[in-house]
């Protein structure tokens, strides 16, 4: 029998899928299309975490125990099936290899501007390989571990950052109309869509209420934006827009007394150690895809060969910040939505559509 | 050639000349015989070359037969009262086989069938009469070896509670346990382990506490041990560990009766070893090994505080020597301006990178601390002492490590004899140097991914199907009270979750002290 999830371990791994490299790129895209009104896009997040939700959920119950890949090849037959398969591989790996080379970035101009980002990314994925080859589990409970801290750390610094809000830089409400909002959320949306990979968990997720667990994961989400974004607009104002690192900026400007500053360090850890967690779950979900791809028996020989694949393409794919940012803001929505009201749906209703032949 | 192909030869036929697969005696010798002339030379041949064993000879009514033993494991009295007076007093013309069972005057006595059993009891210090005519032996127990009293528990030194601790006696070792826990559920199985040892094994559990489950993997994990000797419980821990590569102790050892009968009542199974002051506690997590009996004995105010200063100091007793290396070689803008400075020219004129100053003054700190404990203890203090004050006010007069470090250092060492668990704190100390040379390399990132790599492993472990890091990680609620805090006796009415005990309820109702409550009388 596969290792298993528990509900809370799965609550939290989906919600790091987000956050853990949202918690950077977030705030950047929605303050290229709102500033003052910022808050106010995490509320129209749900819309795009349910419709993602309703997919994930119709693909589980008519491929229950299967992953992506295997549904896949249920539904399209085994040559069909690759084919479709391959697409959605492609997608895991240049996400997992987006998310590296995204850490990578935010360490060298962070704390380490003079190490060779090549190294900072292999050094990366060693733990990410190491937890993937111990399984499932071991990433869940390192989630278990991660999360309580890392939510007290980033608590107790917006806490700390709310020193030096502003509340006139939430005035005046909607001032712009509606439409910078709406920009802003779809932009969000497109982050809905990395649940997507919690659909190459087959075995693993067996005693999940997917459906459920996901909809407390967007209610997290939605809260944890909302405190983000308000703390971001009240310390930032109108320099939000300017800003790569929206929290690492509002982080920076805490001060207590002539002892406690620069604590922006501590906020870089944090953020390290949850892109850790998201990144080791798509490593697991495309070293497990690559196994069934290829009819492998175990996961395992696919880890850090995998790990390795990511390392290269993480390096290959982006060259810059400016590159990274231009495919969050212009690549990104199309691509995943694309890819999410696909290929999913396209498997889930070539199966019933055999089904019903079938009789 | 013809040299080396005798060597090889020689060698071969030298390990052939005792085969540790194949039974001390001959399975087709095995059982006793009627003849005792040929008992005889079938043990003597077996015990041959023993200058410590005795074999006496006496006639019981027109039988004769002999007593057989080690003389220098029994008791002189015990078998001059018990088993040769009642032997020579005997008057009638022919004895039974019950008749002499009676009149032996021993306290433990049982019947051995097979040479095998005979020599068993002999190596344990028991006495065997085998005589004519009778296909079966008695082995009575005559043992008399003093070994050391019952002292206090060093290892786990407690201000208050019980202070006894385990002696290497196995029998004293388990009427320590035995005094604690007097139900009959208190099981208590023996095994011998050890082709020529023959340790006796005592694995100690409570009925219907105990998932049955984790003592039928002990007893399976313990008989699957085929070496020659078991000289110390360490042996079997290595023997039977989950993780043998893991620098984490995956099983607990105390010295502690009280400890043992403690743990056994939530649901753990115990070792006892025979010649081995410390018994062995199974399953065994993360957090067992930052608790300390006097968690229990003192009042919960003050055992859930140093509990939590405990947890604190364990991380800092890895962390803090990397972290200042980290600060002070890559991420000096964290550091407040003032004690910057300071640090700074403290740090002025020392040759080497921060790094190297602190694996400097680790090992040498490390190489002090051993060798306190290799000398005397009264000159082992003072060394350890004497040498830390010496070295490290040289080291910083000649210039070559800053007092900043030295500070750290020490702390480091203060932080890590908080640790209750000896075992740990040892892992501690090598784990410290890996953690420091990446954060020389790589600074804070280095730690995290450390840090990273390290709860990795620790989740991925298991002991004997418990995983290590519960009840944190898989999250037990019920259990993180008593993990991280110590929770007052009225709200610990359940075992804990994380050994899956068969009862879980350590007491049914425990009244809740009302302040201000009135006394009834």
């Amino acid at each position: 029998m596969r290792p298993q999830l528990s509900r809370l371990q799965f609550v939290f791994l989906s919600t790091w899928l987000i956050l853990g490299t949202g918690i950077l790129t977030m705030p950047f895209a929605i303050g290229q299309f709102v500033v003052r009104d910022t808050w106010l896009v995490p509320f129209l997040f749900p819309l795009g975490g349910v419709i993602v939700t309703g997919v994930i959920v119709l693909f589980r119950w008519t491929f229950p125990r299967q992953s992506l890949v295997e549904g896949c090849h249920t539904a399209f037959g085994p040559v069909v099936g690759r084919a479709v398969s391959l697409w959605w591989l492609y997608l895991m790996f240049v996400t997992e290899c987006f998310v590296l080379r995204e850490a990578a970035i935010f360490i060298n101009t962070t704390v380490l501007p003079s190490t060779p980002n090549y190294m900072v990314t292999a050094i990366f994925m060693i733990p990410v390989a190491y937890a993937v080859y111990q399984g499932v589990e071991v990433i869940g409970r390192t989630a278990e571990i991660i999360t309580p801290i890392g939510i007290g750390v980033i608590l107790i610094l917006f806490f700390l950052a709310m020193q030096h809000a502003d509340p006139s830089y939430l005035q005046p409400v909607l001032a712009d109309g509606w439409r910078p909002v709406l920009q802003g959320s779809v932009m969000i949306w497109a982050y809905a869509w990395e649940f997507l990979f919690v659909l190459q968990l087959g075995e693993e997720g067996r005693q999940l209420r997917v459906g459920k667990e996901l909809l407390v994961t967007i209610l997290i989400l939605t809260l944890a934006g909302v405190v983000a974004e308000l703390t971001v607009t009240l310390v930032l104002g109108p320099s939000l827009r300017s800003t790569i690192y929206p929290l690492l900026e509002v982080v920076r400007s805490i001060r207590i007394g002539d002892f406690i500053e620069r604590l922006d360090t501590f906020y870089v850890m944090g953020v390290i150690t949850t892109i850790f967690l998201k990144l080791s779950l798509i490593h697991y979900a495309f070293a497990n895809g690559i196994s069934q791809w290829f009819g492998l028996r175990h996961y395992r020989p696919a880890v850090w060969s995998g790990g390795a694949a990511v390392w290269t393409g993480s390096l290959f794919f982006i060259h810059n910040n400016i590159a990274l940012l231009n495919i969050i803001l212009y690549t990104v929505w199309g691509y995943f939505t694309f890819t999410g009201m696909v290929i999913p749906p396209l498997a889930v209703a070539v199966q019933r559509w055999r089904r019903r032949r079938s009789g | 050639m013809v040299r080396r192909g005798r060597k090889r030869r020689e060698k071969k036929s030298r390990g052939k000349q005792i085969s540790w697969s194949a039974p001390e005696v001959p399975e087709v010798s095995n059982h006793l015989s009627e003849n005792i002339d040929e008992t005889y030379s079938r043990l003597a041949e077996v015990w041959g070359n023993c200058d410590d064993i005795q074999f006496r000879w006496v006639q019981i009514g027109r039988r004769k037969g002999f007593i057989v033993w080690i003389y220098t494991l029994i008791g002189k009295e015990l078998a001059q009262e018990g088993l040769l007076e009642p032997l020579t007093a005997w008057e009638k013309p022919d004895v039974s086989f019950d008749d002499l069972q009676r009149a032996l005057q021993t306290v433990s006595l049982k019947t051995v069938n097979t040479l095998e059993e005979i020599n068993t009891a002999i190596g344990n210090g028991l006495a065997v009469l085998c005589v004519d005519g009778f296909d079966q032996a008695v082995a009575m127990d005559v043992m008399d070896f003093r070994g050391r009293p019952v002292e206090r528990a060093s290892l786990e030194s407690v201000v208050r509670g019980p202070q006894e601790g385990f002696t290497e006696s196995f029998e004293t070792n388990l009427g320590l346990v035995r005094r604690r826990l007097k139900s009959p559920r208190v099981k208590v199985e023996y095994m011998a382990l050890g082709k020529v040892s023959k340790t006796m094994v005592a694995l100690i559990y409570i009925e219907g506490i105990v998932k049955p489950g984790l003592v039928e993997e002990c007893r399976e994990r313990l008989r699957r041990i085929n070496v020659d000797s078991i000289l110390d419980s360490e042996y079997i821990e290595e023997l039977i560990d989950d993780a043998p590569l893991s620098p984490f102790p995956t099983i607990e050892y105390t010295e502690r009766p009280d400890r043992l009968a403690a743990e056994a009542l939530q649901g753990r199974v115990g070792i006892i070893v025979d010649g081995s002051p410390n018994a062995l506690l199974v399953p065994a997590i993360f957090v067992n090994f930052l608790q300390s009996p006097e968690d229990y004995f003192e009042r919960y105010v003050m055992a859930l505080a140093v509990r939590l200063l405990r947890h604190f100091f364990f991380w800092l007793a890895l962390l803090l020597p990397a972290t200042y290396v980290a600060l002070l070689s890559y991420h000096q803008e964290m550091i407040p301006t003032t004690l910057l400075i300071t640090l700074v020219a403290t740090h002025e004129g020392i040759p080497f990178p921060a790094v190297v100053e602190a694996l400097i003054m680790e090992i040498t700190f490390e190489a002090l601390r051993e060798a306190g404990i290799r000398l005397p203890k009264a000159v082992g203090q003072s060394v350890s002492i004497v040498g830390a004050l010496v070295i490290g006010e040289a080291a910083v007069n000649a210039g070559i490590v800053s007092p900043a470090m030295v500070i750290v250092v020490a702390l480091t060492g203060i932080a890590s004899f908080t640790i209750p668990g000896y075992n740990i704190a040892i892992t501690l100390r090598i784990l410290r140097f890996p953690v420091m040379i990446i954060a020389g390399v790589l600074g804070l990132y280095g730690i995290i991914v450390a840090l990273l790599l390290l709860w990795i492993h620790l989740v991925s472990l298991r002991s004997f199907g418990v995983p290590y890091l519960s009840p944190i990680a898989p999250l037990v609620m019920p259990d993180i009270r008593d993990a991280l805090i110590r929770p007052p006796w009225w709200w610990m009415l359940r075992r804990p979750k994380t050994m899956e005990p068969v009862d879980s309820t350590r007491s049914a109702d425990i009244p809740r002290p009302l302040p201000g409550q009135d006394d009834p009388l």
